[in-house]
């Protein structure tokens, strides 16, 4: 917890942050354990995930509500499948199941929202923290260390793959 | 079925606005998916917080590296326009001078640029080169980087991405594949290229290469083999 005090100014960051720590910290780790497979990997997607969350606490207006619970664990998944990316020995299967993600439920309307639910991981992330929470590209890019470009591509592809899931199902919005 | 080239806003049947209802419905959906806090057990390791100690550790380092390598290419740079042993004869070469460093993930690539981004608006490419059936479906180029879609009737697509290479930009090869990667590096027109082979049968091949004179890099994502790729882009021409 100390480590991430001298990473934060002011006492109000201090108190909106040791919030989101003791709310989601389960959570966050139950979701990077899913994909992980252990505990010690999901710590570090955990703790990767916060200092992320600390680089945009000014986002955050209220903490105990649906849509930063959300963002928490997106922002988790996020860091649980770098590390999953990084580590150098995989089995198929597992990266496989990585690849998707966290499961979801499916929103049940048969069109974008399901396809949104079934998007690889990576692609998913983007979409969700695009156009649920509103992170420019820009924004983005520092949260997920990539450059602006680098996301700007990712939301193309996704955009992409959403269309190619919509023409197989027959699907026209 | 012929199709002419479209806007991307036409080849993509939702809109921005339909896609954040999407997305604000996939987010209730993620939120019922979750348990409920007190129904996780555990309890976080001793060892928890100095972990974390070591990965800012790590990553400040790793910031400090790679100043430092800008630094020493500054510095490098400096070191050979000033004992004049550059060895292009051409003044504004000089000042065009691009380099990037590869870092190779489990299932992708990333290209990290520097230099000196060139000045101008980003040139199209025009595709001297396709192979029978493709057509162009989608172009969307912006100021720093461009992104072209080509589909065939068989419903294989090209997909080609191009922006300047300057300091702090960077480019991403991405795989979501699980298949086997294998690297191989060749020549587009004499520049640097690299070309990843997805040994997968459906997932695409990816080829990346850079234009000095101009200071873009390019990447393009097929299903095509490795020569179709190449002339492909030996054949694009910068307007």
């Amino acid at each position: 917890m100390l480590i991430y005090m001298q990473m934060i100014a002011s006492d109000e960051d201090k108190s909106k942050f040791e919030q989101i720590y003791l709310t989601y910290r389960k959570l966050m780790f139950f979701v990077a354990r899913s994909i992980l497979k252990n505990d010690a990997d999901a710590e570090d997607a955990v703790h990767t995930a916060f200092v992320s969350i600390i680089a945009h606490l000014e986002k955050i207006s209220e903490i105990n509500c649906p849509e930063t619970k959300a963002f928490a664990v997106i922002v988790a998944e996020c860091k649980a499948l770098d590390i999953l990316r990084s580590k150098k020995y995989m089995s198929d299967t597992e990266f496989s199941e990585a690849t998707a993600g966290f499961e979801i439920e499916l929103p049940g309307d048969g069109g974008l929202s399901d396809a949104i639910s079934k998007l690889p991981a990576r692609y998913r992330e983007v979409i969700l923290l695009r156009y649920a929470y509103g992170y420019s590209t820009k924004e983005l890019g520092k949260m997920l260390g990539h450059s602006q470009e680098t996301v700007q591509k990712l939301i193309w592809r996704a955009k992409m793959a959403l269309q190619k899931q919509l023409k197989e199902i027959g699907e026209t919005i | 079925m012929n199709r002419s080239s479209e806007s991307y806003e036409n080849f993509i049947s939702f809109s921005d606005e339909q896609l954040q209802q999407a997305a604000y419905a996939v987010r209730e959906a993620l939120i019922i998916s979750l348990p409920e806090p007190d129904e996780i057990e555990h309890e976080f390791s001793a060892s928890f917080s100095s972990k974390i100690t070591a990965l800012i550790k790590r990553e400040k380092n790793q910031r400090n590296i790679m100043h430092i390598m800008r630094g020493v290419a500054a510095i490098f740079l400096a070191v050979l326009i000033g004992s004049g042993l550059w060895l292009s004869f051409d003044a504004e070469a000089r000042a065009d001078f691009v380099w990037w460093v590869r870092s190779v993930y489990e299932n992708s690539v990333l290209y990290e640029y520097f230099g000196n981004r060139k000045v101008g608006v980003l040139p199209k490419c025009e595709f001297g080169w396709l192979p029978d059936g493709y057509v162009k479906a989608i172009e969307n180029i912006g100021e720093e980087s461009g992104a072209v879609l080509f589909t065939s009737n068989d419903g294989e697509d090209i997909v080609f991405f191009y922006g300047y290479m300057y300091v702090g930009s960077d480019s991403e090869i991405l795989t979501v594949s699980d298949n086997k990667i294998i690297y191989e590096s060749v020549k587009v027109n004499g520049n640097s290229a690299d070309f990843y082979l997805d040994s997968g049968e459906n997932e695409a091949n990816i080829l990346w290469w850079i234009d000095e004179e101009s200071g873009i890099a390019f990447d393009l994502n097929s299903l095509l083999g490795k020569e179709a790729m190449i002339k492909i882009a030996e054949n694009i021409i910068l307007k």
